[in-house]
């Protein structure tokens, strides 16, 4: 996968835009990313994990606090809320793609009444 | 089969207007206005401009030469702050065909004792019915016109 | 207050005749199986796939509210070739973009090929949505908004459905428990357009 893949990859989830949105407003603590989202810190941590590969955030722990902040590469404003949009419909269409492919030994009785 | 295509494009126009916000964007909001100067061209017959200017309003307008194909101009407004920015989409018919989808901005911006206006548009022109070149080149003239509106007075 | 725009352009190809890719569109069952929103809930999407047609669709975080709204109208629609809509998205009722979507499909040997240009001015509300939600507050613009309207005026042609009566309406639930799906089913006037 090339780097803009994995941001591409990484910008699809829509929780983990709202991550990098937080983030481009200055840094936070996993916990402070997390405390908007309703889901568990696990859960955070795996889109954290997703966001750190890209390359898009960086973090750093200082005792038992971990620090993150959007790295100086990552898109900026205008640039990355087009990248988040592109990014989701790569996604929808590698769906439409496999739900093409499954569905592939079915005639198109879809278009039927 | 029909042979079809779309073209996409997007321009730009800015012009600065020595005339207050206020009135700029009163030329664009109140109906009676902007039928001074969101005209096609002096020869052609003229249906009458609608205008409901107000999120989810709508706005029409049609035209065309004696004879010929009638323009019709089908918009509805998306977002407006007053003063400062209206953003529209739109379609064009040929009779009755459609010819392109467009999302418009309009922006006002103070310069001096003036107003710089931005105007941006997104468009899908379809099966090479217009140009957007032409439409970029009609959309130039619109905002002469309402340049000379402006300076006559009558906006 | 400030206003962005872009675009971009994807490009497809895919094993299927371009039939069966415009019923992947056109079709509200075959659509919830691709069209989604990465891990977020959409806790209702309507349907009503015609030219003229509005559709509205809300969605949010999973276990939050669904404060977002995206509202869709199809402009333009050549059965099995094209589609044409606009769609506005509002976080809280706060407007945050307007999009221009048209998605081309052409026969590519056995398969098709799918075009899907996307346009759009995003609108920079960020501090009136986080005065939202912050006061837990819908932010109204100062313009009169008007509701969405879900029952679409009859205009234009209806593609594919010439001859057939309109569809009723129904409530069905997809194989996602967590969506409701409601087609809107209204007579068709045949005729053309107004």
């Amino acid at each position: 996968m090339t780097p803009l893949d994995l941001t591409f990859q990484a910008l699809a989830d829509p929780t983990r835009r709202i991550m990098v949105e937080r983030l481009s407003r200055g840094p936070a603590s996993v916990s402070e990313l997390a405390q908007p989202l309703a889901m568990t810190l696990s859960a955070v941590v795996q889109h954290l994990a997703v966001l750190e590969a890209s390359g898009l955030v960086r973090s750093q722990k200082a005792g038992r606090v971990r620090t993150c902040h959007l790295s100086p590469t990552a898109l900026q404003g205008a640039e990355r809320w087009i990248a988040e949009r592109r990014a989701a419909w790569e996604q929808r269409l590698d769906r439409l793609g496999a739900f093409l492919a499954e569905t592939d030994d079915i005639s198109e009785s879809g278009s039927k009444p | 089969m029909t042979e079809r295509s779309v073209r996409h494009a997007k321009f730009t126009i800015e012009r600065i207007y020595p005339a207050a916000r206020e009135r700029v964007f009163g030329a664009f909001a109140d109906p009676r206005s902007k039928a001074k100067w969101f005209v096609g061209p002096d020869n052609w017959d003229k249906s009458d401009h609608t205008l409901d200017f107000r999120v989810g309003g709508k706005e029409t307008v049609s035209g065309g030469p004696p004879g010929g194909a009638v323009h019709y101009y089908n918009a509805t407004y998306q977002d407006i702050v007053p003063n400062e920015r209206i953003v529209t989409t739109y379609e064009m018919h040929l009779d009755k065909t459609r010819i392109s989808v467009s999302l418009a901005t309009v922006e006002f911006k103070a310069a001096g004792s003036g107003t710089k206006l931005i105007l941006t548009e997104q468009g899908a022109f379809l099966d090479d019915f217009d140009k957007p070149e032409l439409r970029e080149e009609g959309t130039r003239g619109l905002l002469d016109q309402l340049g000379a509106a402006l300076e006559k007075g009558v906006v | 207050m400030s206003v962005r725009h872009g675009s971009f352009t994807l490009t497809r190809r895919y094993d299927a005749t371009p039939a069966r890719v415009f019923a992947a569109w056109a079709i509200p069952e075959q659509r919830s199986r691709w069209n989604v929103h990465g891990s977020w809930t959409v806790t209702e999407q309507t349907f009503d796939f015609r030219e003229g047609g509005e559709e509205v669709k809300r969605f949010g975080p999973a276990g939050s509210d669904p404060v977002h709204v995206a509202r869709t109208r199809y402009a333009d629609i050549v059965p099995d070739r094209r589609i044409v809509m606009s769609s506005t998205t509002r976080d809280r009722e706060v407007l945050t973009s307007v999009t221009l979507l048209t998605v081309q499909i052409g026969p590519d040997g056995s398969g098709s090929q799918l075009v899907l240009t996307y346009q759009a001015v995003m609108l920079d509300e960020g501090d009136r949505i986080r005065t939202a939600r912050k006061a837990g507050l819908r932010s109204s613009p100062s313009w009169a908004r008007r509701s969405s309207t879900l029952l679409p005026r009859l205009r234009g042609r209806c593609p594919r459905h010439r001859g057939r009566r309109g569809h009723e309406s129904h409530i069905t639930t997809t194989h996602d428990p967590s969506v409701r799906v409601r087609r809107r089913h209204l007579p068709i006037r045949m005729g053309r357009a107004t």
